[in-house]
Order: structure tokens, then C-alpha cells, then sequence
């Protein structure tokens, strides 16, 4: 074949590629047309294997038009196929037309209960403080539950717990404070140490009276430990619990196992002593949260404690009471009602 | 330790609500102390210094508007029967008040409400007004319209009120204006010196810095103190219980109201007016602390007063009517022939004082206060009394008191004290010494700049402690009614609570840097618990105390075993043995409002002993609800699997759990298992059993399990080590087979594991089926996906030829598998 004829042929082959890259209608079809086209067998390289035919100069000048044609069928495939695939898009996009405003699908998260949550809180203050935490037992002895605190069988002390008794005379705890004369008995000294745990009082339960409740006791023993030590310790908790300088007050308050007993308040964050009743501090603007004291002489004696080398300090605060101002939580029956609608909110 | 708060301690069962309430009339401590403050400081002061005050009452309102006045002249009213119409002097004006009572008289003294007087007992504002053609311009009343008393048979006649004066306030002769604080006593445990005026007065004077003079209760009448008594002889059989019998006779007494005065004070700080000599006993325990008691003499039988333990089974009757049996553990006051009174507690009806007694004897003893307050409890019986002796009373103040009341029997009831007292008092109280130095107290309070040695010395004085100085040492010697103060610490106590602990200068201790050991199991719980919540379980707090009733509606009635002697219900009489009834509880709470809940609670279980406290196991127990689903097995086994498979705990197997397992009762029948780990059984899990479906009306599905925390935590493994990933394509195998139908697919995944080379990665169970028409009654058909995986080359078929030959042939040997495919 001549120039002539080779050059017409050529045009035919772009004609009919052309047509058929406008005539598609996907990016899969648009790639095999050029595919087809451009390959090793495809018709455009059949044409070139005919350029040995050809003279110098003709090959020279068909060698351009090739090129040309490829030049043109690029063109229109690269045309073709951003067409193709904004085409494709707004396809997509109305199909993914959604209301943005219907809510999402409901995933089911497992809670905490509040409980746990502030106790791991009060926990990991007091372990940067320097203090270990010991688990108490649930049922304990008379021994450990009162005499080792200095509360003998008989004292009028006993008449402050109401206390339950299991059927062969032991007791689900009154206090954490059970924990104390094993503690001070089998640590090594000094003593640095919280008790979290779950107590019992003999008691009806209503919106504030709860027979289950929760405690941290804390036990501090060392050389030359004071009160002041006492009440700057847990100043320094509550302040770093509550993240806020949590101003004290103390009354005298007595339990036989400390020597003075004290009952620590805190000024009440949520009416912030303004005129009005306020449903936390009951209108005294001090809310008792910590009763505390140094401990007992007798208590540190019966645990093999000199008390003349070693003094110490112990408090015992309510949880469910940290608890329930922190969130405002108006009726202790919740933390036991294993109702979802309460615990799902922590 | 206590907290009113946190516990919400304030009602017992035992001990009301008005019994750790005590009031204390500020006209009283007047008596005894100087008062300026306002009640606002005075409350602020007692509540950092002595003890909580709850409350106080202002009563300078009470009878406003009545005045005493004097009746002039008497006349039938013209237009009606009933009435009459008096005239009434009130000193410089006369009125005219129209009378419905009969027992008024002309001179009579009486209290006259005036026009503008609101009454509030009966909700009355007086009024000038027509009452059938007469204007009365006032009303005259009766005690029960001032709220005096119930009596409302007549007008109030004061002709026997001492000083009475027309023209005077009614509440100024009936001493009326007061201010009443209410104490929180519960902290007040261990001063019984507190539980009186005179004790309160003296916590005053020292905390404000004020005169105490405690001579106003002192008695001016001679007294002679004897063993022994013409007509009355005292014998303690037990010393050790009562440790002081002080008793007195008086003659001819006049039992009769008392006059106002008194019964206003005693009403005042909440004690019922009765008559004039148990309205006396009371005063003087009011003022002094120490009880006292009064028996009518003629009713005793002889003249001896016995104090003993009581008999076997003896009986008395109280004075509120209630016959009690008593034991020998009990004090009782006896004559010849019967206990007359439990000793310090209360008396008995039959020999109590009546409008017809004339002789009286009366009681001012002291007893041991572990065994009154036991005898107290054990009876059910607290009595302002046995409160008092409780909290062991002074025994040096039997005398002061008697001497009191006899000086006030002598004035109120025209009686003639006899000039004998009786007085046993075998073993007398000795005075305590304390050694202690300002230094001391100073170092311990840790606050040096609190106070000084001549403060402290002067503090310790107006406490009535005799304080020496013997070089740089404090020798103090405490009074008797202070039997709290025997070590140095107490005193310590006492210049930091009167200097107010909101004024010591705060301080921390110091220590050493090292770092505290973590409590693995306390972090390890959490670890639990968390891992429970990204499973998407919330967490429930259930009580340790469970009933009969849900434990027999589960089938596992016979697990409790640890009764509580004093439950506080019969849903809440035993101390759990497990979680899961209470869980399947609080699914039923929750399908009302979800169609989807899951729960967990870890907390302990409780299993008896023989002679031992019960063991304690922490438990972690499980439970999911789905309504809209048919089964819930997979779903709570996956959970429990990703749990131990996050504790990193080796080993774990399921099996079909043996009909004794004490939980299987809870469980559908063919849908329940055992988890084992390392052979050990760790829990159960499985489907709510269809009986308790049915009882509780569930539809869907409940997935529940309970598993022995505290063996997790003793399998766990913290030791996480990491294996590389592959970049090598994986070679994946089923194999179906045919195998016995109770086989367990844990056992055969694990023979299969051991008994090929490394380079097969995971064998995992696809499916298991069963159909007995296809497959047989007995056998089941299991798919087992075999993945084959080198860390450092590609495989091709043949590098697996051999591991696959093995798991068949153990397929077919140890299992007799019918091997399909």
C-alpha cells in the first residue's frame, strides 16, 4: 500500500475509534475500546508494521500521522472518561441522597456504675498520695468489726451501728474500719493505706437511708503523725477529688477508736451557702462527709504498735455520699436498682 | 466509722429518732452560767467545740397577749343558762368576758387572752364580740387553750402559783421565754456529765470563757448520811452492778400538779408533765443527770430495799403497763417479796406513785452501765434513764441530786423529809491522775502556735480539772463524771476541741518517695470490668442479700446456707450464695423498657463454713436479653470467650456440665456449659431455663453465665507476648466429617492444634450440625477450617500434605469420624 492508501485507512480507524470512545458508556467499556485499539494486535499497530514498506521520507511523514491519531484518540479517551466518571459520580450522588438529620443506629455501649467510676477516681488520688489499697472482707468477726477498735462487748458505742448478724454470730461489716486491725497488725510500718469496700447497717432503706452502702477507710501510721497531718490529708483529697479548694469545717464527734473523734464537713458546692433550701446540704450550707481521727491509743496497742513511738490517723468517708453530690443524685435506691435507665446516664 | 450522713444512721431500730436528740433550755443553763451570746454564735461555737447542735427553738412568742388577771365579780349572763359573765381586773383596766366553765370563783386568779391574742393551740384570734347581748372583750382559758395540757374541764386557775401578781405576763410567771437547742447526743456517747444542764453549763463556761456557778443547784437543808434508817434498810446483794443505793423517805406528801413553772420547764425540753414528785425526779435528772426514782412506800412489802440480779424467769409489770419477763443477767430493785423495779431502767406499776401516796421513798442510785444498756437492749426498753446510766453515770453524784430533790419534795409537796439518808456506796470512785506535758499536747495537735501551757492550764481548770505543776509536767486530776478522760491523748482532745480544730494550721506528712505497691487485684477487677463494658454490659449493683422467694422461683433454694439472725425483710434473709438470680431480677426490671439489655455485676458470693467465717468469692456473673431473638447461648458464650481470651488466660474448654452442678436448675437443659480452664471448673453459661422463662413471662431470649472471678485472676496470664504477622499469603482447608454427637469440638480443635507442625496456624470450627436423617440419631456433622500460614515463605499444597494426612487419621482414629470431605 502507498501513502495515500495508508493515510486514508488511518483515518478510518480513527473515525471508528472515535466513534466508539464517544459511543461509550462506562470506564470498564471505554478501556477496553482502547485497549483494543492500541494493543500489539489492535489495528493502529497493524498499520505501523506496514511502514518498512514505505519510502524514507513517506515513512518519516506517515510515522507523524500515526503518531497524530494516537495524539487524537488519547485525547478523546481522556475526554471520554472524565466525562464517564463525573457522570458516574453524580449517579452515585443522588442514589446517596440520605435524610442527614434521621439519627444514627443505635450501638449498645456497656456503662459503669457510678459507684465504681468515683471510687477508681478517690482510689487513684489517694494512690499518688502514697496510699495502697486493701480489700476488706464482706463478713467479718465481732473482734475485728468492734473489739479491736476498742469497742469491748457491752460498750454504749455500739448502740451508733445497727448491726447485723449472721446466724452463727458473725457480722456482714458496719465499717471498713473492720480492716484496720489486720492492716495494722501484718503491714510494715509506716502504714499508708485505703479500704474501699461495700458495708451493712440494720436499717429500713428510703430516699437516704440505705442498709448497703459503700466506704474508703484510710489508715495512716508512722512516727510523729498529728491532727493537722490528719485534716491536711484530707484536705488535700476532697480539694484534689472535688478539683477545687474544698474549704473544711470540724466538728467534735466520737468513735472509740480514734482519740479525738472529728466529723469533717465541706461547704457545699451546689447552692454555694446562698439563701434558699438546698436539697444537698439541707439548708446547713456544710455537708458531713468524713468522720476521722487520730487513732486510738488501745487500737495501736492491740494491733502490737507502740503507742508511744507511732501515732496515726484514720477516717472512714461515704462513697455513695461523694457520689450522689456529684451528681446530684436525689435517692440512694438507684445504686441498687439495677435499672438501666439510671446506670446507661454514667 | 460514722457518719449520720453517709450512713443515714439517725433512725435505728432500736434507738428513735428522739432519743439521740437531747434539748437544753437556755433558762436553765442561765441558772448555772452566764449567757450574752446570740443563739446564731452559740450554736456556732457548741457545734465546733462540744457537739453537733441540730436545731433550736425560740418560744419568746409563746403566750403573747395573755395576762394574768383577777376575777371581780361573778353574774349569771341574762340571756343564757350555760354562760356566765365575769368581771376581770388586769391591774389598771377592768373587763367584762363572757365564761362558759362553772369552776370559777370572785378573787380567783386567772389567765385572760385580750383582744388581738391569737390562740394558736386551737386557732382562735380573740376578738371584742356579742355573745347573746353581752360584749365580752376577751376569753378566759383553759390549759388546754394555752396548750398547757388536755384538760379542758375548766378555766386554768392560778391561785396556787407562787408570786402570782395581776397585770403580769402568763409566760413570765410560767417562766416561758426561752431558747430551746436541740443536741445531737450520739457524739456524746462518752460524757455523761453532758446528758445535764449543769454538765452543758460547764462545757459553756469553757468554751466562752464564762463564770460557772454550779452552787445555785447546791442544797441548803442539813442532811445526815447513814447506812441505816429507822424505817428503811438497803442491801446490794451485787456490788459490782449497782455501785451506789442513796435513798430517802418522806412523810405526808401531797401528790398533785405541779405548779407552772415546772411543768413549762420540763415541757420545754420534751418531758411530759405528771405530778409534782415525778415531775421533780425528772427535773432533777434534767439539771443534774443522775435519775432518779420514787416508790410509794405503803405499797412495798417490809422495809427492806433488796438490789439483786432478777430470778429465773421473774416477772414484773412497768409502770407503762407492760409485763416483762426478766433473766438473771438483769439488775432488779426488790422489796421482801418482788423485784419493785429494773435498776435504772424503769419502775414497776405496782409500786408506783398515785394521788393517794403519802409516803414515798426515793431512789438515787448508781449503776454499771454495760449491764444496764444490756438489759436495756434485751428488754427493748430505753428510757431517759437507762440512757443516762449507759453512758456510767457519776456515783458521787447520788448525793448531790437526792439532796436536790428532797429540798424541792419539801417545798412542792408539803412533805416531811425525814433528816436521814441512806447510803451504800461499798467501793467509791477514785480520781484519776494523768501526767502530761504543754509540749505533748502540742506536738500531737501539730500545731505549735495554737495555744500556750498557761492556756491550756487555764482551759483544763474551767473543766474542773485540778491541775499542778510539778517542773515542766502537768499533773491533773479529773473529776469523777469525767470517767472519759484517763489517757494523755483524751486531754489532748479536750485544748483542741475548746480551741476549735477550724483553727489548727493544716499540714501534711512527710515521706519518702517510694512508690506504692499496686493491689493486682484491685487493678485486675477493674481490667474485668472494663472488658465486660467494651462487650457492651453495664454494670449492676445488687444487694448481698437475698430471699427465699427468688432463690426457690430459680430452683436453687437449697444454696442458702448463711441465714442473717436480723434481716431487715424476708426478700433480704440470707447472704447470697451467687449473682445470677438477682440478675435474672433485674433483666425482668429492664425488658419493660428495653427489647435489648446487657448486664454484669462483680461483686462476692458467699459459701458457709463449718465453724469458720464463710468463704468469700468474687464472681462475675453475666446477663443479656433479646427480645426479638430466638437464642442467646452463642451470644453469652462469645462474650465469655473475648473475656478470657483478653485475660490472656490459656486453656479454656466448655462441656456439658453434670446434672449435680448446683446452678444447672437455672439453665435450659440442652443449652448450657461448663467452663473449664486447665480442668477446673470456673462457671456456667448458658440459656435461661425454660420454667423460670415461663413464671417470669419472657419472650426472647436470656443468655446468662457466672463465672469464679478470683479463679480468672489466678489464671490470668499478664505476661502479652507478640508474635510477628506474615506477610505470606495463607493456605485455607475445610474438612467436613461426621462425629459423635457429644463430642467436645474443644477437644478435637486442641488434638488437631497438638498434632500438627507450626505451620498451621488456627483450626477453627465452622459449623455443627445435626440432623438425624442425613446424618444419624448420634452423630452430628462439624466443618473445621484448617489455615496454613509460614512467617517466611509462600506454600503450596504439598508443604501441607503431611499435617493434613494427620488430622485425618486422628480424626478417624481418636474420634471415629466419618470424614465427608
Amino acid at each position: 500500500m502507498n501513502l495515500e492508501e495508508l493515510t486514508k485507512e488511518l483515518a478510518v480507524i480513527q473515525d471508528e475509534i472515535l466513534t466508539k470512545i464517544k459511543a461509550s458508556e462506562a470506564i470498564p467499556q471505554l478501556n477496553d475500546i482502547k485497549v483494543a485499539y492500541l494493543s500489539k494486535k489492535g489495528p493502529l499497530k497493524d498499520l505501523q508494521t506496514k511502514l518498512p514498506t514505505l519510502k524514507p521520507e513517506e515513512k518519516i511523514t506517515f510515522g507523524q500521522k500515526i503518531n497524530a491519531a494516537k495524539s487524537t484518540i488519547q485525547s478523546a479517551y481522556d475526554k471520554r472518561q472524565e466525562e464517564l466518571h463525573l457522570q458516574e459520580v453524580n449517579l452515585r450522588k443522588d442514589k446517596n441522597w440520605i435524610d442527614v438529620t434521621i439519627p444514627g443506629k443505635k450501638i449498645s455501649i456497656g456503662h459503669l456504675h457510678p459507684i465504681t467510676q468515683l471510687r477508681r477516681e478517690a482510689e487513684n488520688i489517694f494512690m499518688n498520695m502514697g496510699f495502697e489499697i486493701v480489700e476488706p472482707r464482706s463478713i467479718d468477726t465481732d473482734y475485728n468489726v468492734f473489739e479491736a477498735l476498742n469497742i469491748p462487748v457491752g460498750h454504749p458505742a455500739r448502740d451508733m451501728w445497727d448491726t447485723f448478724w449472721t446466724t452463727n454470730g458473725y457480722i456482714p461489716i458496719t465499717h471498713t474500719s473492720a480492716m484496720q486491725h489486720t492492716i495494722l497488725k501484718e503491714h510494715d510500718l509506716p502504714v499508708r493505706a485505703i479500704v474501699p469496700g461495700r458495708c451493712f447497717r440494720q436499717e429500713a432503706t428510703d430516699a437516704t437511708h440505705e442498709h448497703t452502702f459503700y466506704q474508703i477507710e484510710g489508715v495512716y501510721v508512722d512516727k510523729n503523725i498529728t491532727l493537722s497531718d490528719l485534716i491536711g490529708t484530707l484536705k488535700t483529697f476532697l480539694s484534689a477529688f472535688y478539683d477545687r479548694d474544698v474549704q473544711l469545717r470540724i466538728q467534735p464527734s466520737y468513735f472509740p477508736f480514734v482519740e479525738p473523734g472529728l466529723e469533717i464537713m465541706i461547704d457545699c458546692a451546689i447552692c454555694k451557702g446562698k439563701e434558699g433550701y438546698c436539697s444537698t446540704c439541707r439548708g446547713k450550707r456544710w455537708i458531713e462527709l468524713v468522720p476521722a481521727g487520730p487513732i486510738h491509743p488501745n487500737v495501736l496497742t492491740m494491733a502490737g504498735i507502740d503507742p508511744n513511738e507511732y501515732s496515726g490517723f484514720a477516717w472512714g468517708m461515704g462513697l455513695d455520699r461523694l457520689v450522689m453530690i456529684k451528681y446530684g443524685i436525689e435517692d440512694l435506691r438507684w445504686f441498687h436498682s439495677g435499672d438501666l435507665r439510671f446506670l446507661q446516664q454514667f | 466509722m460514722e457518719s449520720k450522713i453517709y450512713a443515714g444512721s439517725t433512725a435505728g431500730t432500736f434507738v428513735s429518732y428522739s432519743n439521740s436528740k437531747m434539748k437544753i433550755s437556755q433558762n436553765w443553763l442561765k441558772e448555772f452560767t452566764e449567757i450574752t451570746h446570740s443563739p446564731e454564735e452559740i450554736i456556732s461555737h457548741l457545734n465546733a467545740s462540744l457537739a453537733e447542735i441540730e436545731d433550736y427553738y425560740d418560744y419568746e412568742n409563746l403566750y403573747t397577749g395573755i395576762i394574768v388577771g383577777k376575777i371581780t365579780g361573778l353574774k349569771p349572763h341574762p340571756n343564757a343558762d350555760k354562760l356566765q359573765v365575769a368581771t376581770v381586773t388586769t391591774g389598771e383596766h377592768t373587763h367584762t368576758i363572757v365564761c362558759g366553765a362553772s369552776n370559777i370563783s370572785v378573787d380567783d386568779y386567772v389567765p385572760v387572752a385580750l383582744p388581738g391574742t391569737y390562740l394558736s393551740e386551737i386557732d382562735l384570734k380573740i376578738e371584742s364580740r356579742d355573745l347573746r347581748g353581752v360584749t365580752s372583750e376577751g376569753m378566759l382559758c383553759s390549759p388546754k387553750e394555752l396548750g398547757i395540757s388536755d384538760d379542758h374541764s375548766g378555766i386554768l386557775i392560778l391561785n396556787d402559783e407562787p408570786h402570782v401578781r395581776v397585770g403580769e405576763y402568763f409566760s413570765t410567771l410560767v417562766k416561758a421565754h426561752d431558747i430551746v437547742y436541740e443536741i445531737e447526743n450520739k457524739a456524746l456517747t462518752h460524757r455523761p456529765d453532758t446528758f445535764s444542764h449543769l454538765g452543758i453549763a460547764r462545757e459553756f463556761s469553757a468554751i466562752f470563757g464564762t463564770k460557772f456557778s454550779p452552787s445555785k443547784a447546791d442544797t441548803k437543808t442539813k442532811i445526815t448520811i447513814s447506812e441505816t434508817h429507822p424505817h428503811l434498810s438497803v442491801r446490794i446483794e451485787n456490788e459490782t452492778l449497782c455501785r451506789r443505793y442513796t435513798a430517802a423517805v418522806i412523810e405526808n406528801v401531797t401528790v398533785k400538779p405541779s405548779p407552772l413553772w415546772l411543768q413549762q420547764g420540763l415541757k420545754s425540753v420534751g418531758v411530759r408533765p405528771i405530778n409534782n414528785v415525778v415531775d421533780i425526779t425528772n427535773f432533777v435528772m434534767l439539771e443534774l443527770g443522775q435519775p432518779l426514782h420514787a416508790f410509794d412506800k405503803a405499797k412495798l412489802t417490809g422495809e427492806e430495799i433488796i438490789i439483786r440480779t432478777a430470778t429465773e424467769k421473774e416477772h414484773l409489770t412497768t409502770i407503762d403497763g407492760k409485763n416483762r419477763e426478766l433473766d438473771p443477767s438483769m439488775l432488779v430493785i426488790a422489796d421482801e417479796k418482788e423485784a419493785i423495779a429494773i435498776a435504772g431502767v424503769m419502775g414497776g406499776i405496782d409500786t408506783e406513785i398515785s394521788k393517794d401516796t403519802t409516803t414515798i421513798v426515793l431512789e438515787s442510785a448508781n449503776f454499771e452501765h454495760y449491764n444496764n444498756r444490756k438489759t436495756s437492749r434485751t428488754l427493748g426498753l430505753q428510757t431517759d434513764a437507762s440512757i443516762r446510766f449507759s453512758k456510767n453515770q457519776d456515783p458521787n453524784n447520788t448525793l448531790p441530786a437526792i439532796t436536790r430533790a428532797l429540798e424541792l419534795l419539801a417545798e412542792l409537796t408539803e412533805g416531811t423529809v425525814s433528816d436521814t439518808i441512806i447510803d451504800q456506796y461499798p467501793t467509791p470512785r477514785e480520781i484519776q491522775t494523768i501526767e502530761i506535758t504543754a509540749d505533748y499536747i502540742m506536738n500531737r495537735i501539730g500545731d505549735p502556735s495554737l495555744t500556750s501551757e498557761k492556756e491550756i492550764i487555764s482551759t483544763l481548770k474551767k473543766l474542773a480539772i485540778d491541775v499542778t505543776k510539778n517542773k515542766d509536767h502537768l499533773v491533773l486530776r479529773v473529776p469523777s463524771f469525767r470517767p472519759d478522760l484517763t489517757i494523755k491523748a483524751d486531754i489532748v482532745e479536750e485544748i483542741a476541741r475548746l480551741k476549735g480544730y477550724d483553727n489548727i494550721t493544716l499540714t501534711l506528712p512527710k515521706r519518702d518517695l517510694t512508690p506504692v505497691s499496686p493491689n493486682d487485684a484491685v487493678l485486675w477487677k477493674r481490667a474485668i470490668a472494663d472488658y465486660c463494658a467494651r462487650l457492651g454490659y453495664s454494670e449492676v449493683y445488687n444487694y448481698s442479700f437475698v430471699g427465699k422467694d427468688l432463690y426457690t422461683l430459680c430452683n436453687v433454694e437449697s444454696l442458702l446456707t448463711i441465714p442473717l439472725a436480723n434481716p431487715i425483710s424476708p426478700d433480704r434473709a440470707f447472704m447470697r450464695p451467687q449473682l445470677l438470680p438477682q440478675l435474672i431480677e433485674n433483666i425482668n426490671t429492664n425488658r419493660k423498657n428495653f427489647d435489648h439489655a446487657a448486664i454484669f455485676e462483680l461483686e462476692k458470693r458467699f459459701h458457709s463454713v463449718t465453724d469458720d467465717l464463710p468463704q468469700e468469692i468474687t464472681s462475675l456473673a453475666l446477663a443479656r436479653y433479646e427480645k426479638h431473638q430466638p437464642h442467646a447461648f452463642l451470644e453469652i458464650k462469645g462474650a465469655v470467650e473475648a473475656l478470657v481470651n483478653q485475660l490472656h488466660i490459656a486453656d479454656v474448654t466448655f462441656t456439658q456440665p453434670t446434672d449435680d452442678h448446683p446452678l444447672i436448675n437455672l439453665f435450659s437443659q440442652k443449652r448450657v456449659a461448663e467452663v473449664l480452664i486447665s480442668g477446673e471448673s470456673a462457671g456456667i453459661l448458658g440459656e435461661l431455663a425454660p420454667a423460670i422463662e415461663i413464671e417470669l413471662g419472657f419472650e426472647g431470649a436470656v443468655g446468662i453465665a457466672e463465672l469464679n472471678a478470683d479463679l480468672l485472676f489466678h489464671f490470668t496470664d499478664s505476661k502479652r507476648a507478640y508474635s510477628p504477622v506474615s506477610i505470606h499469603p495463607e493456605l485455607v482447608m475445610d474438612i467436613s466429617c461426621l462425629v459423635d454427637r457429644n463430642l467436645s469440638l474443644d477437644m478435637l480443635k486442641n488434638s488437631i492444634e497438638r498434632s500438627t507442625s507450626e505451620l498451621l496456624t488456627s483450626a477453627r470450627i465452622l459449623e455443627s450440625l445435626t440432623d438425624a436423617a442425613k446424618f444419624g440419631e448420634d452423630r452430628k456433622s462439624v466443618t473445621i477450617r484448617l489455615v496454613f500460614q509460614s512467617p517466611v515463605r509462600s506454600l503450596s499444597k504439598a508443604d501441607t500434605a503431611n499435617d493434613l494426612q494427620n488430622v485425618k487419621t486422628i480424626l478417624q482414629e481418636n474420634f471415629g469420624a466419618e470424614i465427608r470431605s
